[in-house]
């Protein structure tokens, strides 16, 4: 946040898994950068990847699907489903101009706080190297 | 859930949002500036009002929250404070109380997810807002929902009748439920069916399933469909529909006593001929060096082992034609081969490599890591010529002082580790190279 460019991480966060990975980091008191703004989802495998794109159209600098760990999913094989769009979405993004690095889809599970803390971190370092979306008006 | 006339019916209207901003005690305050969120989303799209209190989940805060839905007609409340998984269903009861729908309501994670991880009060502050106006935004967008109630098909499935179908339709038919028990075969009982004795107890394995076999095919609950298999589900849960194909049976299932007296008029024979002796002798491959191996142990009241040892040495293994051509030439059932084939470690019904890899799993090796060795085994011949190796794996080579253990053909290779196994496997298939060339300059 002190060189200039402080990029905004759209973050979306399965219910069961992942939005309690997160509500852990906070209980832990576990620190990491304001950017991420999550979004509660029923389940990974529900984020279509319009949304993505719309995120990435809108101005968000990066997008993050957090979802269970395979065989955790509360609907069995919502983030088998979830893997498969992820492909998709990479793809779409070449053709948007935009660089995969953007996004990225992890597993984090209700007890891995300290995990979704990594990857934020992670990703706001990423994303300052890759600078503003070029999207953003 | 409320009855619905009793609601507000908010549909056609312009959606009056309600904000309330909770400090938590010091939780929230210490970090967001709840005063400057809650003056800031006055400016939000349809928000009627917006307020901060100290505990939002307490009486007095439920109370300021109810008393603002009668005063301002809100269609919606958002309340920013801790996570949703752990105070959503405390605000839902309290606007449903005051006679709004339940999931006209929308939560902001400001503490969890906001003054928790975060140190710095002004970026904390204003991600609380950013976080109250999407959370604002998005109450402006639900309507009122119902619940409903579907009823349900009070039936049961199971699929696959061995030990663990009979006893689960069993338990579920004997709570009262009708139950379907679909089997692939033409008999219950399964795995358990074959086996004598079960571990660890010894006890008769028939002892204990036939009388569950028998209970299971009479229990006024359960409808038997062996001989079946699904092949369609479809529904979701409490509304299955599954297509079960029922075999075709060529008996009237309605009459039939289970007497027996079809099998004797049988038109159709279906004999296991593969387990009695050959009527002629049968094509063998090398025919004259298989009677040499048979004559050589004639002098044996009973040769067979020795023979078949032989043989294995010879072929690697046992090849079909050649146990067919000795069950004709000793006079020994073939299913009596088949026993004593099948008896000996050392006796083997598949091809093996022209290097056969043993390697240990007896409780010695597996603790210093013998499945590693097996592993490496596997992936460092996955791509050697076919029939250069096999790989097969004993318990207890009787050298556990040496393990992890592996033998090679009769040669033992103690202490080993995935690069030793990737080295001695590369130094038998150079000198294997060596020798193929040897004889092909000769
Ligand atoms: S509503 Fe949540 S954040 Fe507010 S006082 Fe209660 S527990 Fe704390
Ligand atoms: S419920 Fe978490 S990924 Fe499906």
């Amino acid at each position: 946040m002190t060189d200039g460019h402080d990029p905004l991480i759209v973050a979306f966060c399965c219910n069961w898994c992942s939005y309690a990975g997160a509500d852990l980091a906070g209980m832990s008191r576990t620190q990491y950068p304001t950017n991420v703004r999550i979004i509660r989802v029923m389940c990974s495998g529900m984020v279509h990847p319009n949304l993505v794109i719309d995120a990435f159209t809108k101005g968000a600098d990066g997008v993050l699907i957090c979802g269970c760990h395979p065989g955790d999913c509360h609907y069995i094989e919502g983030n088998l489903r979830t893997e498969k769009r992820a492909d998709a979405i990479e793809l779409m993004l070449e053709d948007f101009g935009l660089e995969p690095e953007r996004f990225r889809l992890e597993w984090i599970s209700a007890s891995e706080g300290q995990r979704f803390a990594e990857v934020v971190n992670e990703m706001v370092e990423q994303l300052r190297m890759l600078g503003p979306n070029p999207y953003q008006t | 859930m409320g009855d619905a006339s009793g609601e507000v019916a908010i549909t056609d209207e312009e959606p009056k949002v309600g904000v309330y901003v909770c400090e938590c005690g010091i939780n929230i305050s210490a970090t967001v500036d709840v005063e400057r969120v809650a003056e800031l989303a006055k400016t939000l799209p349809n928000v009627e009002v917006s307020r901060f209190y100290k505990y939002m989940c307490s009486d007095p805060g439920q109370q300021l929250i109810k008393n603002d839905i009668k005063e301002h007609n809100l269609t919606h409340v958002v309340v920013a404070s801790c996570s949703p998984r752990m105070h959503e269903p405390t605000f839902k009861a309290c606007i449903e109380e005051a006679g709004l729908n339940s999931y006209c309501f929308e939560m902001a994670n400001i503490r969890e997810q906001c003054s928790w991880v975060h140190k710095d009060k002004d970026m904390a502050t204003m991600k609380a807002y950013s976080l109250v106006a999407a959370a604002v935004a998005r109450a402006s967008l639900l309507e009122p929902l119902e619940k409903m109630k579907i009823s349900v098909t009070p039936t049961a499935l199971v699929i696959g009748a061995g030990i663990a179908g009979i006893q689960a339709a069993l338990d579920i038919a004997d709570t009262g439920y009708k139950t379907y028990l679909v089997e692939r075969t033409p008999s219950v009982g399964g795995r358990m069916a074959q086996l004598d004795k079960t571990f660890p107890t010894l006890d008769c394995s028939a002892c204990i399933l036939t009388p569950k076999m028998v209970d299971v095919a009479r229990h006024p609950n359960i409808e038997l469909l062996t001989y079946s298999e699904v092949t369609d589900i479809d529904g979701y849960v409490g509304n299955y529909k599954v297509k079960v194909k029922k075999k075709a049976r060529s008996v009237d299932e309605t009459k039939c006593t289970g007497c027996g007296v079809c099998t004797e008029n049988c038109p159709v024979l279906l004999q296991p001929q593969i387990y009695e002796r050959p009527k002629e002798a049968p094509e063998v491959r090398e025919r004259e060096n298989v009677d040499e191996l048979i004559s050589k142990h004639s002098h044996y009241e009973a040769p067979l082992v020795q023979i078949l040892l032989d043989v294995n040495e010879k072929f690697r293994y046992l090849p079909k034609d050649v146990l067919e051509y000795l069950s004709f030439k000793l006079d020994i059932p073939l299913s009596v081969i088949y026993r004593v084939a099948t008896f000996y470690k050392s006796l083997s019904l598949v091809p093996r490599g022209h290097f056969h890899i043993k390697v240990c799993l007896g409780t010695a090796c597996h603790v210093r890591g013998a499945r590693k060795i097996v592993d490496a085994v596997r992936s460092n011949i996955a791509d050697t010529e076919e029939g250069l190796f096999s790989l097969e794996r004993v318990n207890c080579l009787g050298a556990c002082a040496i393990g992890p253990t592996l033998v090679v053909n009769d040669d033992y290779h103690g202490n080993m580790s995935i690069s030793k196994v990737g080295e001695l496997l590369t130094s038998l298939e150079t000198e294997y190279n060596e020798t193929k060339e040897e004889v092909v300059e000769e």
